[in-house]
């Protein structure tokens, strides 16, 4: 079973449409926009980068990470239904059950959006975001 | 340059966590950094950890000590006053 199918988030609120390569410390993607996205599709471009660097962190472990943190975040130009941007997110450093992640798209090769991004572990002995709603 | 080092640190401080009403002055070499303190939190901790790294070439590992090299700006300093003479030694 993909990871994508485990992340918390799912439609019509998960982004990340489908890995396209993966190793220990990148993972890269497609975020497809649609009229019939939920949000924004700046919003939900963001949205994506930030699950592909849960898959990228915690997927392994079946695990959920939390999204702490969104830094110098920049959308350069509006992201239109049938865009297909091509996400890169690289794992820059991790600290304490912190991680950081780069991360940055494109469209037909230009740069649309790079931005930053902080997840966090959660304590072994709190279970997942999907048993604390239950 | 104990002082020296405490002022680098507080410059660095300022810059990479964006403190960008405060000067280093403002700062006490004592002053608690995280809780109660300047009330820096888990995702500074690691923008410490990458400045240690890319200013300094200082790997922190054991996130046990850290939590105590961490403490303030003096411990901070000493923690990479050793380190660096550690290095210049081996």
């Amino acid at each position: 079973m993909s990871w994508l199918n485990q992340l918390p988030h799912q439609i019509p609120f998960r982004g990340a449409s489908a890995v396209t390569r993966r190793d220990e410390k990148t993972i890269e993607g497609l975020f497809v926009c649609t009229a019939n996205d939920f949000l924004t599709p700046e919003i939900m471009l963001v949205e994506a980068m930030a699950q592909f660097a849960g898959g990228l962190s915690f997927a392994e472990n079946a695990g959920h990470g939390f999204l702490t943190g969104i830094d110098r975040c920049e959308v350069l130009r509006a992201i239109e239904p049938g865009d297909a941007v091509a996400i890169t997110v690289t794992l820059e450093a991790g600290f304490g059950g912190t991680f950081r992640f780069g991360g940055i798209g494109r469209v037909d090769g230009v740069e649309v959006v790079r931005g930053r991004f902080y997840l966090a572990a959660p304590p072994a002995d709190a279970g997942s975001p999907a048993d604390a709603q239950t | 340059m104990t002082t020296d080092l405490r002022r680098k640190l507080k410059e660095l401080l300022i810059e990479r966590l964006k403190f960008e009403d405060m000067t280093p002055d403002d700062i006490k070499d004592d002053d608690a950094l995280f809780a109660g303190g300047l009330g820096l939190d888990s995702i500074d901790a690691l923008e410490i950890v990458v400045m240690l790294e890319t200013e300094f070439g200082i790997k922190v590992k054991n996130e046990g000590s850290a939590r105590e090299h961490f403490r303030s700006i003096a411990t901070l300093a000493d923690y990479v006053g050793a380190r660096l003479a550690q290095e210049a030694s081996t």
